[in-house]
């Protein structure tokens, strides 16, 4: 079997996944299995005064109805999480801090039993001043979402700097250069303030778990992309060793963030733990709305320029309303306070990013982490700062754009830079440059736009891979990257086989059980096929010479002569000497042979200064856009859409043009559509419905990418690259087209239509 | 989901005994894309649902010389949009029902579901008003027949009555001379509900002068909304530019449209101005 690196092989798992034959996490049932529903707050900030659940546990069926009562006055366990603070309950003790906040958990034998016994619950509350606003929310007088003290945070939580006093969970600090030095230097200073809404996640499979413990060891089977992260808390949690916790994830139907950190998980183990039963927890399509989102933004940016079109300084200042828990609003603060400078050189650098509670539902991880906001924010600027000093924005960018060799904000020395190419491709992908065809109809205005960026993945992390070969001939991987349909499975059994010379379709993935499989950081920042990639090649050229050593021996010929070929290893040029992989190891009197990896990227920043190595390398891309605005309606309609994204080395181009298109088009949705609507802390839009997705026929015909490889580069994932930039692209050809420019997503065509009619 | 019977009825004077009886307990469902989902959400809990699936002639679409089209309460949106009927008499309430949601909603979804449930942000209601076209409504009691335009008459909220059912909607037989024009204008997915639906029809003769005009503005208001002293303004004259313009602004000023995800009452006010210029100057208009 020659590699298939490099081809369109189809997904390993495709046709289960379109047969619908994969269990997902939500089909699973175990014998005596309970049902778990949430009871939610219909108040965004309100102290419990009173819980009755006499009515509840009269419906049929019920089991139990576990409030804080549950969990005072024992040791056994502590039912607070959190991936950074650990400031979130299973349910709330005497306090609720948003609409939607867990109060009560019914425990049914049907799912129907225990949403009717849900409805039941009589929960009185006595409401307190709210804030929804992350900017008003840092106001002296503004009502605090929690109380975060000194002497918690200070010895629980090395790296996290909360500004007590305020709702501020995390205050990231980026410091480079002099900034007096920088505004004395510039000949123009130009401030602008951008905005993002909150957005969905919008995966087809909702959220749900099932729990249960046997004999001192705890099951939990659940789609999540941090499987690891999920066994230390849940080992903390319930006090039980590392060992005993076994977190099994099957595939999942979609994620795209909404299924990193505790979801329906602590939910199920504390309701299979109070019960003694196995318990499935599932949290409804419109549960999900209020459970994570894309954190809402205030992006300030103010920059100085020299008239040349030499960028001098840029001070940044980011509110991300992380909601009523923090979840992973710190790592977002971090990652959009260094990813805010964009891909550029900028001498004298200033940020500020704040994580921020308010009385919303929480928000967290989403694709495009915490870049999505401020692109918006450097793209729009780099664009109204062009015409400021009256240049080209494409020539502006690539007068200031980073290159290998120069140091970023952070102070680390940029690699396998190709933001010129990525900006040329889809700047050529528009004409630029070239006179542009006004449109038949006089009321509806072309126009062009582009959008460039840099875009960080975990450093540091570490991943694992073994990959064994079985003396029955079976090749089994082992490994942990979450499938969530982008194809992990796939390209990982891809990269495992090339030293082995099989088939990938051969190879057998051992699943996640957090007991047994090698240990993998997350499944996020577009890092798995780069990292766990990496290892299980490692562990697949040891498993290679390990059997070349044995089948040497054996065959009582030199090892560098073997070759491994279709499941077999034989003499170079001499087919008939072939044998089958799995008697190498039963004729070495072995059960199995196995080869292990581990692979580490280096690096991490100071959240004092930001300075250190933010990413081991840079995910890297960007979009062309042309537009059609109706200037009657304020309908706009692309024309052109193209993306680039910096790949290193494609594995499988069908699966990278697909997470391409998902990509473009999730940018699409978040640009056009997609924004959940609050109205006092209460998400007003929680069904696709009211919210609303991109459907097929919305998806522009002339949709376009390419992917761009360098001979001997590194995998560079690619399945987030597209989503920030989409959104400044198309806001930079509007205005170009109509002389629009709207600062706060999303693009809609009332406020297009306000913009032309100066409303 | 409360618990709740379900009735099978297989004639319509079956159906018009079970809802007669049960009166506010029941609910009779067609295609369900409404009902199911305010079911779901506990804000109507009947505790019966009479289906009238199995009921024969109420899936029947036929023109009948002299009176105009008739089509069973019961007959999909996508039946609609495909019935070559339909095609052939009125091709813009085809369209009309084309433009609805998408293939799953109108395989689903029942013209006698889509003018009953009554909610503003729909596409067809505004079609049948602007072509004059009456509901059949049958009890216990007897049968009447109520204009669209007089049988919407809030957002959910129409004339029927309990043990009522709409068993047919009639469209009117109209000069050949007549043609018409759907307009659905969205500000999101093309699966979304409209924002702003100009159903604009017009009798224009053969010397380009304008005998008869009506126009129906759909989504903008609780009901679909018709302002007949502006449409009538073109009557006895030829649909000109100013002449168009003037039947646009004034719909756009005599309507106070209302603001919901998809547009601002200012917007909407704006669109009404565009869409309603739009559809006449399709329909023929000089410019
Ligand atoms: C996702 C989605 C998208 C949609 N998008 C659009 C859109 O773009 N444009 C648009 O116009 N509409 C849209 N709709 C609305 C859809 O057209 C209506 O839900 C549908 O027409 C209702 O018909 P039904 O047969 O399903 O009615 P049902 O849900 O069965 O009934 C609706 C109501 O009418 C009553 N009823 C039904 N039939 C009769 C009868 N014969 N006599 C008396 N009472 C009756 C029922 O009791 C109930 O109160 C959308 C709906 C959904 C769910």
């Amino acid at each position: 079997m020659t590699s298939t690196i490099g081809t369109r092989m189809t997904m390993v798992d495709g046709r289960e996944r379109v047969t619908g034959t994969i269990d997902y996490a939500i089909n699973i049932e175990k014998e005596g299995m309970l049902y778990c529903k949430a009871v939610r707050s219909p108040y965004a900030h309100a102290m419990i005064t009173e819980i009755d659940t006499e009515w509840a546990e009269e419906v049929d069926g019920v089991v139990k109805i576990i409030t804080f009562a549950d969990f005072k006055d024992q040791d056994e366990m502590t039912p607070v999480f959190g991936a950074v603070l650990k400031d979130q309950l299973i349910v709330a003790e005497d306090r609720v801090r948003y609409v939607g906040d867990i109060v009560a958990l019914v425990v049914a034998e049907t799912w129907e039993a225990a949403e009717e016994a849900a409805l039941l619950v009589d929960v009185d509350y006595d409401e307190l001043p709210a804030v929804f606003d992350p900017v008003e929310a840092m106001a002296d007088d503004a009502p605090r979402v929690h109380d975060l003290s000194e002497e918690k945070i200070g010895q629980q939580y090395y790296k996290i700097r909360p500004k007590f006093g305020t709702n501020a969970c995390h205050h990231f600090r980026l410091r480079k250069g002099d900034m007096d030095g920088a505004w004395a230097e510039s000949d123009h200073i130009v401030e602008r303030s951008y905005t993002t809404p909150a957005a969905a996640h919008v995966p087809m499979e909702p959220l749900s778990t099932v729990a249960y413990f046997e004999d001192g060891h705890l099951y939990v089977e659940t789609g999540n992309q941090g499987a690891f992260d999920m066994q230390k808390d849940m080992a903390r949690m319930w006090n039980l060793p590392k060992d005993n916790v076994h977190v099994i994830v099957p595939s999942m139907g979609g994620s795209f963030g909404i299924k990193m950190g505790i979801r329906t998980e602590a939910a199920a183990v504390a309701a299979a733990w109070l019960t003694g039963r196995p318990v499935k927890c599932i949290f409804r399509y419109e549960e999900m709305f209020i459970t994570i989102n894309r954190h809402p933004s205030h992006v300030k940016v103010k920059m100085g320029v020299k008239n040349d079109g030499t960028l001098v300084g840029k001070q940044v200042t980011i509110h991300y309303n992380t909601g009523a828990y923090a979840d992973s609003g710190p790592g977002v603060a971090q990652k959009g306070g260094f990813g805010s400078i964009g891909p550029y050189n900028i001498p004298n650098c200033h940020v500020d990013s704040y994580a921020v509670y308010t009385n919303t539902p929480p928000n967290g991880a989403y694709r495009g982490y915490a870049v999505t906001q401020v692109a918006w924010a450097y793209e729009n600027m780099m664009d109204e700062l062009a015409e400021v000093i009256g240049m080209d924005p494409v020539e502006f960018r690539m007068k200031n754009i980073i290159g290998d060799g120069d140091a970023y904000a952070t102070g680390e020395i940029m690699h396998d830079s190709h933001y010129d190419t990525c900006l040329k491709a889809a700047a050529e992908s528009v004409n630029w440059g070239e006179p542009l065809e006004p449109h038949p109809e006089p009321h509806i205005k072309r126009g062009r736009g582009v959008a460039v960026i840099l875009k960080g993945t975990s450093t540091p992390t570490t991943s694992d891979g073994k990959l064994e070969v079985t003396a029955d001939g079976r090749i089994i991987m082992h490994q942990a990257a979450a499938e969530v349909g982008q194809g992990a499975r796939t390209v990982l059994a891809q990269m495992a086989s090339v030293a082995l010379g099989v088939d990938p379709n051969n190879i057998i993935n051992a699943g996640t059980d957090t007991t047994k499989s090698p240990y993998d950081h997350r499944t996020s920042s577009s890092r798995e096929t780069y990292m766990v990639g990496k290892a299980l090649t490692g562990a697949s050229n040891e498993l290679a010479d390990k059997l070349k050593q044995h089948a040497a021996d054996q065959m009582e010929v030199d090892a560098a002569d073997l070759i491994l070929q279709d499941g077999y290893v034989m003499v170079q040029g001499a087919p008939d000497s072939k044998k089958a992989l799995g008697e190498v190891v039963k004729d070495a009197g072995e059960e199995s042979f196995s080869g292990f990896d581990s692979f580490t990227n280096e690096g991490g920043v100071s959240p004092d200064d930001g300075q250190g190595i933010a990413s081991s390398h840079w995910h890297q891309g960007a979009c062309g856009i042309q537009v059609a605005v109706d200037t009657e309606t304020g309908r706009v309609e692309l024309e052109k859409f193209h993306g680039v994204v910096y790949c290193g080395r494609v594995i499988n181009h069908l699966t990278s043009d697909l997470q391409t298109h998902g990509s473009m088009i999730m940018g699409f949705g978040t640009t056009f559509y997609e924004a959940i609507e609050l109205d006092e802390g209460q998400v007003t839009n929680p069904n696709l419905s009211d919210y609303m997705i991109p459907s097929i026929l919305d998806v522009p015909d002339c949709m376009s990418h390419d992917l761009l490889e360098v001979e001997g580069a590194d995998v560079h994932g690619l399945g987030e690259t597209m989503v920030p930039i989409v959104g400044p692209a198309v806001n930079n050809a509007i205005y170009n087209a109509v002389g629009v420019r709207i600062r706060d997503l999303t693009i809609t065509p009332e406020k297009v239509l306000r913009g032309i009619s100066g409303q | 989901m409360a618990d709740f019977e379900w009735l099978e009825p297989q004639t319509i004077p079956e159906a018009l005994k079970s809802a007669g009886e049960l009166g506010e307990e029941a609910k009779l469902i067609a295609g369900g894309t409404w009902l199911a989902i305010v079911l779901k959400q506990g804000l109507l809990m009947p505790s019966a649902l009479i289906s009238l699936h199995n009921i024969d002639g109420l899936n029947d679409v036929r023109y009948e010389p002299g009176v105009g089209l008739r089509i069973g309460a019961m007959v999909s949106l996508t039946a609609a949009e495909k019935s070559p009927v339909i095609e052939k008499h009125f091709p813009e309430l085809a369209y009309a029902c084309r433009v609805v949601a998408n293939v799953r909603i109108r395989n689903q979804a029942t013209v006698g579901g889509c003018l009953c449930d009554a909610d503003y942000a729909s596409d067809p209601p505004s079609m049948f008003a602007a072509l004059g076209a009456r509901v059949v409504l049958q009890s216990q009691s007897g049968s009447r027949e109520v204009a669209v335009r007089d049988f919407i008459v809030g957002h959910y909220e129409t004339t029927i009555e309990y043990g009522e059912m709409l068993t047919e909607v009639i469209v009117p037989e109209r000069n050949p001379s007549t043609s018409g024009v759907y307009l659905k204008y969205r500000t999101r997915s093309h699966e979304d509900r409209p924002c702003v639906g100009v159903s604009a029809i017009a009798d224009i003769n053969g010397d380009g002068v304008c005998q008869g005009l009506s126009i129906a503005v759909g989504a903008v208001a609780n009901t679909p909304q018709l302002v007949d002293d502006v449409a009538t303004l073109a009557v006895g004259k030829q649909l000109d530019a100013p002449l168009i313009k003037q039947i646009a602004d004034g719909y756009a000023d005599s309507i106070e449209p209302l603001s919901d995800i998809r547009g601002s009452s200012w917007y909407r006010q704006q669109m009404i101005q565009v869409h309603v210029k739009r559809a006449l100057t399709q329909l023929g208009g000089v410019s």
